[in-house]
């Protein structure tokens, strides 16, 4: 059963279901990495880090041990928009359970020495990205494509701006971050609503009341032309190529019908760029394209890893694809098939009570009202070839184009180089900062 | 925290009756298991297909999963990947399923579907809307009876699993070192000592006419086990079961043997450079039973008090105390066969591995010398418990994991009593397990270290880099869609 209701001004989403004795309990701020300050990127999800690292007069270590006894998980997510406290437990223990994240959540001891801790923690964090390939490929690509707009600018930090962070940041950011307009309650599971209200009164009283604090974002604007960025690791065998552009923002009109775009051309396995790139070449073991979502308009990306020798073979063809794609959209087949997938798949992302919240914590979050669940099918299914051609015609600039690989610079270089419509190509070492 | 996969078995089977009883405290342990109820039937085709249902019909949803007892240890020197790579080609097409076909009647659905392959078997296995589960039988059905292999379809395949190596080995920091440790710790015990990835040069020298032999060999009815979980009715799954898969013919499947795994008289060391790598890491492996032997348990249950989570030993002390280590992990692999009891780490900047393999062997001999807290062995139960509730909720690891009990143990009710076993172990046993399996001679130590430059190559280093051919072992499964 689904139900919302307000506890303090904040919206709290309950999926009540008792098939198991568990609940998730969800506690969201509106927010996340894009409070950040200029110049101290990565304060937020430090912030956020240290809030696990135990409350005034709790070591850590007791707050680790109170959790494990319980039985329970917690983890701390942070996105550029959110941050999420998400925690499992048998339903007997969800009281103290929901005590001990309250406590975390308001009463967090920000330690010097863990904030020294989290930062080499974090510092070492950040070298290990370089190690990824395809992690590195993504931080690259994001920032070549959306410069310095707060979209393009790491949630973790870098080592400079992680290395400058203070204990004062820390807690004026606290202060910031934590209010009651920021506050969206979940919980899904073997819990009532009247249980739930009556443990939240309890334990979330008297949020601190200082009016939601407006986010900002402004529209992103992209350079024009292919830019391509190799970031030069030498010895690879094979490349992480990357290709980004403009796509769409949470309430865009054009939402469902480029939903169901991205999925005939590189959501799903049996989608155009998958078919092209893997079944009749065998070029990539995955090639695949993804929608981000965002307040504005966020990256619409495709991913491949050819080997070095398939690299510009594979970097073209793609191009061609898209281009071809977004002049022409997707046959009457992919299209049914694309919808057939989404709206038959829906199913299983809505199995379980969890699930079904985390759906509706997204929706909240991005303010697309609590509806978009249930019209979700129905919209998808209105999708017309017409609908998806305009869509693409309308969001999607493949001229306009951030490309990046991983890989040998002294081969992909020029090999990228040649691509048609690249204005410009730089190389970079794995290791600079990003 | 990678929990064992003998675990991960367990979490996701049990049934909603879990829901109707209060889960017990440690000291509840001889209680009757809150899996009790779990719905399990098994039956039997005549040509030996093994089927198990366990009909839920809480979410609208059904999940299909076939098993296959082929893995790479049933590979043969000089083919190694080949069981993986046979794994792809059965989404090449069957008598009456183009290429790519098999991918589309599900995905048209809004299913999903997978393939995998790790050393001990190999599974095929797709979720639909319950009033689809025909379709997913037939499908399965209808590889099980006839491959469709063409020269064209198989070169597109190995190009396909090269890629998947460079993409999940050759291009990854420490990616190596799995399965160097296994190599090193199996020494001549082929089945386990090689990967389920397999060599370039193997996959290279990989025959056409080898797919329909291994597919002669290995896949027949009589060695595979169907299992489905979700919203379906017994009667009519089963009689859909005989329809499809009854007059598939049986033969006789080549018996596995082995050999024995030679004991370790003294610890193997070595040091392999990585240069994918930033920061130094370690393995740490010690033989141990199979998985689901006794003394398993208690070993699963040390690697929890050991590495499981932020209030762990290992985590506490090495991660959060002393500040040498990034991220540990502790388990077992949880083998058929001979297994290994594992320890991973990645060093924080500036420190390097010998300190830390230090203190992890002193640990694990405080344990041996004066056991585990109460406390301690109260958490580990309480993790297990929630473990085996968190994994309740989906089909298709029901379906999964009851597949893999019928095959690997000859039952897959077994699961019902499988958290019993768990919460059955006392601190004694842990205490008995920390003493009898971590002597020096039974360790492998294999250290990882950066070299200078990505990608400039290896510097000189052990065993490694003295012109021995490299064979890697397994360390996870090998899927056909990317994940």
């Amino acid at each position: 059963m689904s139900t919302r209701f307000v506890h303090e001004g904040a919206p709290v989403l309950l999926e009540e279901s008792h098939a198991l004795p568990l609940v998730d309990f969800v506690v969201a701020l509106r927010g996340g990495a894009l409070l950040d300050p200029v110049g101290q990127e990565g304060l937020t999800r430090m912030m956020a880090r240290l809030l696990r690292r135990g409350v005034r007069g709790q070591p850590a270590a007791e707050v680790d041990q109170a959790l494990a006894l319980l039985g329970g998980r917690l983890s701390v997510t942070i996105a550029r928009s959110s941050i999420r406290l998400h925690g499992s437990v048998l339903a007997r223990n969800l009281e103290p359970f929901v005590a001990l994240v309250a406590r975390l959540v308001r009463e967090p001891a920000l330690r010097t020495g863990d904030l020294a801790r989290a930062k080499r923690r974090i510092a070492d964090e950040l070298r290990a990205v370089r190690d990824d390939d395809g992690a590195l490929a993504d931080r690259h690509l994001r920032r070549l494509l959306f410069g310095d707009h707060p979209y393009g600018l790491p949630v973790g930090g870098t080592l400079a701006s992680i290395r400058a962070i203070r204990r004062d940041d820390v807690v004026a950011q606290h202060t910031r971050a934590v209010h009651r307009g920021a506050f969206v309650f979940g919980a899904a599971g073997a819990v009532t609503q009247d249980e739930l209200a009556r443990l939240l009164s309890a334990h979330f009283a008297d949020l601190p009341t200082r009016g939601r604090e407006r986010l900002s974002v402004p529209a992103p604007k992209i350079a024009k032309g292919r830019r391509v960025l190799i970031v030069d690791k030498k010895g690879r065998s094979q490349t992480q190529l990357g290709m980004a552009t403009l796509g769409i923002k949470a309430k865009d009109p054009h939402y469902f019908p480029f939903a169901v775009a991205d999925a005939a051309f590189g959501g799903m396995f049996t989608s155009r760029l998958m078919q092209e790139v893997r079944a009749k070449r065998g070029w990539s073991y995955g090639a695949s394209s993804q929608i981000g979502v965002g307040t504005q308009r966020e990256a619409w990306r495709v991913f491949s890893h050819p080997s070095v020798e398939n690299a510009h073979a594979c970097a073209a063809l793609e191009l061609e694809l898209m281009e071809r794609y977004v002049a022409e959209g997707p046959t009457v087949a992919e299209l049914r098939r694309a919808k057939r997938f989404l709206a038959g798949s829906r199913c299983f992302e809505e199995d379980t009570a969890a699930h079904r919240l985390d759906l509706r914590l997204s929706a909240e979050l991005f303010g697309v009202g609590d509806d978009h669940l249930a019209r979700y099918r129905r919209s998808i299914r209105a999708v017309t070839r017409e609908d998806a051609q305009r869509a693409l015609q309308a969001r999607l600039k493949p001229r306009d184009l951030a490309i990046v690989a991983v890989g040998a610079a002294d081969v992909l270089g020029p090999a990228l180089g040649a691509l048609p419509g690249v204005t410009e190509v730089r190389t970079v070492a794995f290791d600079a900062p990003i | 925290m990678k929990i064992s996969a003998a675990l991960l078995a367990a979490l996701a089977l049990a049934s909603l009756a879990l829901a109707q009883q209060p889960a017990p405290s440690s000291a509840e342990g001889a209680r009757p298991s809150p899996l009790a109820s779990l719905p399990v039937e098994r039956h039997t085709l005549s040509n030996g297909l093994r089927v198990v249902l366990s009909p839920d019909r809480t979410v609208p949803t059904v999940a299909i999963a076939v098993y296959y007892d082929v893995g790479s240890r049933n590979e043969e020197r000089g083919r190694s990947g080949f069981a993986h790579l046979f794994e792809h080609m059965m989404f090449q097409g069957s008598a009456n399923v183009g290429k790519g076909e098999h991918f589309q009647l599900i995905m048209n659905r809004g299913g999903t579907l997978n393939g995998t392959t790790n050393h001990d078997r190999t599974n095929y296995f797709e979720t639909l809307p319950s009033n689809e589960l025909a379709l997913g039988l037939w499908l399965e059905a209808d590889r099980m009876r006839s491959l469709a292999v063409t020269a064209e379809n198989f070169e597109n395949q190995r190009e396909v699993v090269k890629e998947e190596r460079r993409q999940s080995y050759d291009n990854q920091p420490y990616a190596l070192s799995h399965l160097r440790i296994n190599e090193l710790a199996y020494g001549d015990y082929w089945p386990y000592a090689h990967s389920t990835i397999g060599e370039m040069q193997d996959l290279e020298n990989a025959p056409l006419e080898a797919v329909q032999e291994f597919f002669d060999r290995y896949y027949r009815p009589n060695n595979a086990v169907l299992s489905i979980a979700g919203d379906f009715e017994s009667a009519e799954a089963l009689a859909l079961v005989e329809r499809y898969f009854g007059t598939i013919e049986r033969r006789d499947v080549p018996p596995y043997e082995p050999g024995e795994l030679a004991p370790q008289t003294a610890e193997r060391r070595e040091t392999m450079p990585d240069p994918h790598a930033e920061l130094p890491a370690f393995h740490m492996a010690w033989h141990i039973p199979p998985n689901r032997e006794e003394d398993h348990y208690a070993l699963e249950l040390l690697a929890l008090v050991l590495g499981d989570g932020e209030s762990s030993r290992l985590y506490q002390e090495l991660v959060k105390r002393r500040e040498i280590v990034q991220r540990i992990h502790v388990g077992t692999d949880d083998r058929r066969g001979p297994d290994l009891f594992s320890v991973f780490a990645i060093m924080a900047s500036g420190q390097s591995p010998a300190v830390a393999q230090e203190v992890i062997v002193r640990e694990i001999q405080s344990i041996a010398a004066r056991g585990i807290t109460e406390r301690e062995l109260q958490k580990v139960h309480n993790r297990v418990r929630a473990y085996f509730v968190f994994g309740l909720q989906s089909n298709m690891s029901r379906a999964r994991q009851l597949a893999e009990y019928e095959l690997y143990y000859g039952d897959a009710a077994l699961v019902r009593t499988e958290l019993d076993r768990y919460l059955a172990v006392t601190r004694a046993d842990i205490q008995r397990v920390a003493g009898r399996y971590f002597d020096a001679t039974n360790r492998t130590v294999l250290d990882v270290m950066p070299t200078t430059g990505a990608g400039e190559g290896a510097g000189p280093g052990g065993a490694f880099f003295r012109g021995e051919p490299l064979r890697f072992s397994p360390s996870t499964d090998h899927a056909t869609v990317p994940r």
